[in-house]
């Protein structure tokens, strides 16, 4: 499972939050055991940046903002370093 | 002269309050979409029994619970929606003042799916943790805001260029 970044510069605890496979975080996320893992907890409005690093692989960002309730499925397509 | 703290049974000691619903037209502060917005938010009036101290680190410390019913179409947990929890008191451990004051450290809403922001007094900005500290209660505490959100969701995967899985 690759590894993610999770950026949200509103966020009153840091900066910057890390999930490392089963590490726990601060605003947490959940492993889904199928190759995904989803966020927990997030505060609607709010632009997050997500970076998904894996070994052998260009880090890649994504930033999304999502309205209260709403589920979206980021599937990223990491480049070979 | 210190003295010696007695065996004391730890008890939730805060009454359950009525929840008050309100529908909010733009809950959270910076934010321009309107075409949202089914926000609950409570008031919390905390009222407690002081039942141990936590003065410094050497000292015993209390366990405090919030009670609340949030949104009665959405329960959370029951309702017990949001805690605030520290260390037990130690049995035997020096005292000198009485009478002890509790210390709120760390409320921590309990629900994955939801998301939280409060404000300790009214008129303060709204902020995001996850937990935060209600400092120390000496007296009844009014006016705790907190607004539970049904928080969206990412779910996250990654894969190789032509979709191939990534195996780390």
């Amino acid at each position: 499972m690759p590894s993610v970044d999770y950026t949200d510069p509103n966020y009153s605890g840091g900066s910057k939050l890390l999930y490392k496979g089963k590490s726990p975080t601060d605003v947490p996320f959940e492993d889904l055991n199928d190759g995904k893992i989803r966020t927990i907890q997030l505060v609607p409005d709010r632009e997050v940046n997500v970076t998904v690093v894996a070994d052998g692989f260009k880090p890649t960002s994504r930033s999304i903002t999502l309205s209260e309730g709403k589920t979206e499925e980021m599937k990223v397509e990491l480049e070979p370093k | 002269m210190p003295g010696t703290r007695p065996e004391v049974k730890l008890r939730s000691s805060f009454r359950r309050l009525p929840a008050r619903r309100q529908r909010l037209s733009n809950p959270l502060d910076n934010v321009a979409g309107q075409d949202r917005v089914h926000a609950r938010r409570v008031g919390v009036d905390v009222a407690g029994v002081l039942v141990a101290s936590e003065h410094n680190q050497h000292r015993p410390r209390a366990i405090c619970q919030l009670h609340g019913d949030m949104d009665a179409a959405v329960p959370v947990q029951g309702s017990e929606w949001v805690g605030a929890v520290s260390h037990p008191p130690p049995v035997g451990d020096p005292i000198d003042r009485d009478p002890p004051r509790p210390r709120l450290r760390h409320c921590h809403p309990y629900d994955t799916d939801s998301a939280f922001q409060y404000r300790i007094q009214k008129g303060e900005p709204l902020q995001y943790a996850r937990d935060f500290r209600l400092g120390t209660l000496d007296q009844d505490m009014k006016g705790l805001e907190i607004i539970r959100y049904a928080a969206p969701t990412i779910v996250i995967s990654a894969v190789g260029k032509g979709g191939t899985a990534i195996k780390t």
